[in-house]
């Protein structure tokens, strides 16, 4: 992505902070307060028509389609039963499975809570147990990598009475520190999430295992190896073990990131624009301007 | 912008989506994912900043470790002039803006 010099800064500055999904973030986490909808019967002449958009236009349903089981019923359901059965459905297997919470391979609105509309109120509280433990345990040197190493010295530093374990006062005291700076992309996301959510309750939930409300030293390294990725260290990609490849068969890379430090020649690419058209070569912009990359999704 | 793998599809492992959360299931080849692509810079109003997709063996995105999101600035001489940490704690703007100063002011033709 090659930029203007003299726009490029205001550009960025104002583009990236509300683009990359934060704003439907944003949406998202204050739309959780409001009661949820109910998914329209199917059958319905204005559900029939919303549901022809969205097959017709399945990635362009924000603003006609508000819940998850709607999507899946406008997209597959064949045979307009209501529901999805998993000979609708055309994709892995292995996906459908994560919709089918209860296993009997059709895809109903008991499937999902309050049929869908709204957010996954556990998959949310995951994602919040595992920003609060990052959180908690950041150095501030490098916040956005918690390593085993950094771990133990936390655990080491806010342990006041030295007892091995953590107790509710000392683990707040954690989230007192100031780790990350205040207009970064996590700092918001934390006040988003954290604005209904105790990240002391989040936490203690998450790795109390015996129940006595006491976070001993095995039960936060249990914790944190089960959601390290495969290079050992938690990182802010929240439901990071699918970063582990789940759903995919991709191999992890050798240490993230490793052949993109700064110092080394950037690792060359040939990409072509959203629209298709020609492509742009990273290593075409040598010698002419510098460029500025910004990695990131819809979601 | 270069667009990757998706950070919360709604039939991944990190599922979101509803409740004014965009509701996107995982890309299964190029099209889709460019399809989605050009719906995200139209929707976030990220039209003024060119967008590339990256394939979807993700060679890029392990290349340079960027999933769910990070920033780089690849200097005029072709080497990596700041890396962004990890998305989010790692996603500084303020950062890259500082980067961008320092590499113009380095490197004028």
């Amino acid at each position: 992505m090659k930029i203007d010099p003299m726009s490029s800064v205001h550009a960025i500055r104002s583009s990236v902070l509300f683009g990359l999904g934060l704003a439907a973030a944003c949406q998202g986490a204050g739309a959780r307060e409001e009661r949820p909808r109910e998914a329209p019967p199917v059958g319905d002449g204005a559900a029939r028509s919303r549901a022809a958009e969205a097959v017709a236009a399945p990635m362009d349903v924000a603003g006609t389609i508000e819940s998850r089981f709607e999507y899946l019923v406008a997209k597959y359901d064949a045979d307009g039963d209501g529901a999805v059965a998993i000979d609708e459905y055309d994709r892995e297997s292995g996906r459908f499975a994560r919709f089918d919470r209860d296993a009997d391979g059709v895809l109903t609105a008991a499937d999902f809570e309050s049929g869908g509309a709204g957010m996954d109120a556990e998959v949310l509280r995951g994602f919040g147990q595992e920003m609060a433990f990052l959180r908690a345990f950041q150095s501030a040197e490098e916040p956005e990598r918690l390593t085993g190493e950094t771990l133990e010295a936390s655990l080491r530093a806010a342990d006041m009475d030295v007892d091995g374990a953590l107790d509710a006062a000392e683990l707040g005291a954690l989230f007192e520190r100031e780790t990350a700076p205040e207009d970064g992309l996590g700092a918001r996301m934390w006040s988003m999430m954290m604005r209904d959510a105790d990240p002391v309750e989040l936490v203690t939930s998450a790795v109390d295992q015996d129940g006595d409300g006491v976070l001993q030293t095995p039960e936060v390294f249990a914790y944190f190896e089960e959601q390290a990725g495969d290079d050992g260290a938690m990182t802010g990609g929240l439901g990071g073990g699918s970063r582990r490849g789940a759903g995919s068969a991709r191999p992890a890379a050798g240490g993230r990131g490793s052949r993109a430090a700064e110092g080394e020649v950037a690792p060359d690419f040939e990409l072509e624009p959203p629209g298709g058209g020609e492509a742009v070569t990273l290593s075409s912009f040598r010698g002419a301007r510098p460029v500025a990359l910004i990695f990131g999704s819809y979601t | 912008m270069v667009y990757i793998r998706e950070a919360h599809a709604i039939d991944s492992a990190s599922p979101l989506g509803g409740a004014g959360h965009p509701i996107v299931e995982d890309p299964i080849d190029i099209g889709e994912r460019r399809a989605l692509a050009k719906v995200c810079m139209s929707k976030l109003a990220l039209e003024p900043i060119p967008a590339l997709v990256d394939d979807t063996d993700d060679a890029v995105d392990e290349a340079y470790g960027a999933w769910p999101d990070r920033m780089y600035l690849v200097g005029r001489d072709g080497r990596i002039a700041y890396q962004g940490g990890e998305g989010p704690f790692g996603f500084l703007p303020a950062e890259l803006e500082a980067a961008i100063e320092r590499e113009l002011a380095r490197s004028k033709p």
